[in-house]
């Protein structure tokens, strides 16, 4: 073809594409360059930052402000102090195992036999996973508090029920919420294993139980252990359940919250020493848990989908109790929450019947929370969309180190508390150029950085599904990459990327740990103002506001259930 | 060692029946084979010896004893997987041992055991590997010594070779006959290759629809089919529909739109016959005349196929009709061109002849 006679025409042989002149440079900047920038910076502001100012501060002395190892022998030179470290893995340990025992069971049976009402067991475990992460632990304090219901009910039986404060009562809350982890993640496994292998196992002569031990298990173990370590490090990070349940019992982030904020005189150094602890635990067992899982990964070529057994009996009884029972225990909590919210009140006494005074009172005391954490959330997904999808795509498609090093550096804010988040921000942006403390600005950013991760891996994976030589084509068209990407990727990409926005949403709304350090009066919150009013005993408007956050939370996961279905993967990130 | 017998087995899915009155003896020791297209019964009926389907009726003895209510883990079945199932969270020896471990054989026998097995199948000195780290035939022959451990009464191969490549399939289609010649095991083969079916089975039995159309030798179901349906899923056929015209001294003049055949058959006068002849029996000629028991059918080669051990060529036929003629070990000289007029020779012997309403063989 290239011998044709045309090619002797000289103005038949552009050498440069239309629009571009000149030889061509050796790194010419484009879109995407600007985008992995803009993700360093990112990264560099609301991460690096803040964490490096906590690392420093922890070595400054309070009185002399020397730099010394003084908070670190201060923090361990007191069993006030270093109990908080084995407190925080005694609720953690207690909370993943509490998770592991609820999570395998429901994912296994629901997975392999046949269940009645199976959805509505997942969107009630989903539901209980996504709820404000407190509301759980106050709600067990009113069945279960030294007047609540449950225990008055079982009281007059004659059975004195365990505190409900203290570890336990944590234990139990951490089990209820983040046991969906485990079975989100363990479902997903259990349905991509290979009929075959557990059908060799029992042609082998294994009976079910030594099969599931044996065989299935193993087999589904990195989704189990993955489950897992997210059940531990919610756990670990979580601040409102042991501010509630927890009274003299301290863990890492209330202890870190308590002494910086205390009123007493803060102690920003020895806050920070207990966050840089806390950051060190969580990094320590997210590696571990990485090398544990990477060792056993096995590939599923998935010939044979798993059957759906019907089972029979009592068998078929006692499946379904253990199914019943677990997802109503968690949504128990729930329910009594949204129950409390229509009881009539009188101050902060409940009073007999059923009225809207809560909700009343929610509208005139505080409808700034409301407008407050609608604003905030919702600014702050529109930032986590744009950002995160433009870095997603960055991350899938761009080979070179800067993109690759970018993950990584994103994972910080998965194992970074809110807490600590919020602390970081406070000590990074409490001076100019960059003063930003007690603004909105603060706490979207903090949503925006602690959800990012989610978002760009997310986004990533939607992009591997997608052919990358639709993009090619769509350049060699003549379209420039920015636009190929408007007009041929995200489209494709948009399914995926609404569900993704709603489940920021969704977490956003309901975030606290970051905003109870970061907020002033202005810039209250709902989950903020529900942690207040409980601890003010105004159960009435907690109740109405949680049932609010409830609602918003229900109604989202509706809508992302109608785009893409309540995948492992949408929940999980 | 135990034979396989199976009484009126009945099995329906939802809105499919899977397998529709099987009965069916399985001598001890024999290597019998369930051939068919997918979605025949045949995996239906493997995995109902296997107890991993329990029949809607009928009975399955093993060795006399019936199973039905034997759960699938303690029938003593060796089972080889289509996807070879090997375990990927076990070394190669954990894969093998596996069974021995259910059965509380003790560690220095299952070693014993193990090694042996493995001896067999020509897996020593992978022990310590790890599935990943072995080639789809490695671990196919994993998954066979992992079933032949266990010294199962049957051993249930379910499509084994199915995943492999073509001259590997060959490789290990001898090996799985020369152990199970030499264990002796009661083997039960199922595959929807038929050329493999012919050269593993004592016996093969030929299903589609869940029914079994023909149980015989290799011989038996190429040479004598049942019915057209073997005629046309085990080897290939030539297929002509026409009637009876004139009969006597053991054969029928067919007449199959403008063309007359002979075929050797007791038909009735006017019986609508189908008749098939395999492209190997046909003989193409370029001159020459009808000889007496011969049909010459007149046609024209449409297209010719060197394959390497033979030719086959299409040729059209008066009245809209093809056939397939193959010619081995062909000269150069001896290659027909498209669209050479040709004669085609039927030998009567060569025609099989089926009912055309029921499909049954005369």
């Amino acid at each position: 073809m290239s011998a044709s006679t045309r090619d002797l025409t000289p103005a038949a042989a552009p050498t440069t594409p239309p629009g571009k002149t000149g030889p061509r440079r050796r790194w010419r900047p484009d879109f995407w360059s600007l985008v992995t920038i803009i993700g360093y910076v990112t990264v560099a502001l609301l991460l690096i930052l803040p964490l490096f100012n906590i690392f420093k501060s922890s070595f400054v002395e309070a009185e002399t402000g020397r730099l010394s190892l003084g908070n670190y022998r201060e923090f361990f030179s007191k069993t006030y102090y270093t109990s908080a470290i084995l407190n925080s893995l005694l609720v953690s340990v207690g909370g993943t195992l509490g998770a592991l025992a609820f999570g395998i069971p429901l994912a296994f049976f629901t997975a392999r036999y046949r269940i009645y009402g199976k959805p509505a067991l997942s969107t009630l475990a989903v539901l209980s996973l996504l709820s404000p992460p407190f509301i759980g632990a106050y709600s067990w304090v009113i069945m279960m508090g030294r007047n609540g219901f449950l225990r008055n009910l079982i009281a007059s039986l004659g059975i004195t029920l365990p505190t409900i404060y203290g570890p336990g009562g944590i234990i139990l809350v951490y089990t209820l919420q983040y046991y969906p982890f485990v079975f989100l993640l363990t479902a997903g496994a259990l349905g991509t294993v290979d009929r075959s292998l557990e059908e060799a196992a029992e042609n082998l002569g294994a009976r079910s139980v030594r099969k599931f031990f044996q065989v299935t298990l193993p087999l589904v173990m990195p989704s189990v252990s993955a489950g897992a370590l997210i059940a531990f490090m919610m756990s670990l990070a979580n601040f409102g359940t042991p501010m509630i349940l927890g009274r003299s019992f301290r863990v890492l982030p209330t202890m870190a919250y308590n002494l910086f904020t205390s009123e007493v005189g803060t102690n920003t150094g020895l806050a920070s020493t207990v966050a840089i602890l806390l950051i060190l635990v969580s990094t320590a067992v997210l590696f571990f848990q990485r090398y544990a899982a990477a060792r056993r990964k096995y590939a599923s070529s998935l010939i044979n989908r798993p059957l759906i057994k019907r089972l029979r009996g009592w068998k078929a009884f006692g499946a379904h109790l253990v199914c019943y029972f677990i997802v109503a225990l968690s949504t128990l909590p729930l329910a009594v929450v949204v129950y409390y919210s229509f009881r009539k009140t009188r101050g902060p006494v409940f009073q007999p019947g059923f009225a809207l005074t809560s909700y009343a009172k929610v509208l005139h005391d505080v409808p700034k929370t409301i407008t407050n954490s609608l604003v905030f959330s919702v600014t702050a997904v529109v930032l986590i969309v744009v950002v995160g999808t433009l870095l997603g795509f960055v991350l899938s498609r761009r080979r070179n180190v800067a993109a690759a090093a970018l993950d990584p550096l994103l994972m910080i804010a998965y194992i970074v508390p809110g807490t600590v988040l919020g602390i970081g921000f406070i000590v990074a942006f409490n001076r100019r150029p960059l003063y930003l403390v007690g603004t909105a600005a603060i706490i979207i950013l903090s949503y925006f950085i602690r959800r990012l991760p989610y978002s760009v891996r997310s986004s990533a994976s939607i992009l591997k599904q997608i052919d990358p030589a639709l993009e090619e084509a769509g350049i060699n068209l003549g379209s420039p990459p920015a636009r190929t990407f408007r007009k041929v990727t995200l489209p494709l990409m948009l399914p995926g990327i609404l569900s993704g926005a709603i489940m920021s949403w969704v977490t956003a709304i309901n975030e606290l740990s970051s905003s109870i350090v970061l907020y002033v009066g202005r810039t209250m919150t709902m989950p903020v103002r529900i942690y207040l009013s409980v601890l003010d005993g105004l159960f009435g408007t907690a109740s109405a506001l949680a049932t609010f956050l409830l609602a918003a939370t229900g109604i989202a996961l509706f809508l992302v259930n109608k785009f893409s279905g309540l995948g492992r993967e949408t929940i999980v990130g | 060692m135990a034979s396989i017998r199976l009484e009126a087995i009945h099995k329906s899915f939802p809105g499919v029946k899977a397998l529709v009155d099987i009965s069916q003896e399985i001598e001890s020791g024999e290597f019998f084979t369930l051939l068919g297209p997918s979605g025949c019964g045949k995996t239906t009926l493997l995995r109902t010896v296997a107890g991993f389907y329990r029949q809607d009726s009928g009975h399955v003895y093993i060795a006399d004893q019936r199973v039905d209510h034997v759960p699938a883990f303690q029938r003593n079945t060796g089972m080889v997987f289509q996807n070879y199932a090997v375990f990927p969270h076990m070394s190669v020896f954990e894969n093998v041992a596996f069974g021995l471990k259910t059965r509380k054989v003790s560690a220095g026998d299952i070693k014993r055991r193990v090694a042996r097995v493995l001896e067999m199948a020509r897996l020593t000195g992978y022990e310590e590997r790890t599935p990943d780290q072995l080639s789809g035939g490695q671990q196919q022959r994993v998954g066979l010594a992992r079933a032949m451990v266990i010294e199962p009464q049957v051993l249930l191969m379910d499509e084994p070779l199915s995943n492999l490549d073509a001259k590997l399939r060959v490789e290990m289609r001898e090996e799985i006959r020369d152990i199970q010649r030499t264990l002796g095991t009661t083997t039960i083969y199922v595959t929807h290759d038929q050329e493999e079916a012919l050269v593993i089975s004592d016996r093969i039995a030929v299903m589609n629809a869940g029914v079994v159309h023909q149980v015989g030798t290799a011989w038996e179901v190429y040479k004598q089919p049942a019915d057209t349906f073997v005629a046309s899923f085990v080897g290939i056929s030539n297929f002509l529909e026409g009637s009876v015209a004139a009969s006597g001294n053991g054969t029928v003049d067919v007449q199959v739109g403008e063309l007359r055949i002979k075929a050797p058959t007791p038909a009735q006068p006017r019986q609508r016959l189908r008749l098939a002849v395999r492209p190997e029996e046909l003989i193409i000629e370029t001159g020459g005349s009808a000889a007496a028991g011969v049909s010459v059918i007149p046609g024209t080669v449409v297209k010719s196929t060197f394959t390497g051990t033979l030719v086959q060529y299409l040729v059209a036929l008066p009245g809209d009709l093809q056939m397939l003629v193959e010619r081995h070990k062909p000269s150069k000289d001896a290659l027909i061109a498209p669209n050479t007029e040709v004669g085609v020779r039927v030998p009567v012997e060569a025609v099989l002849v089926f009912d055309a309403e029921t499909g049954a063989r005369l």
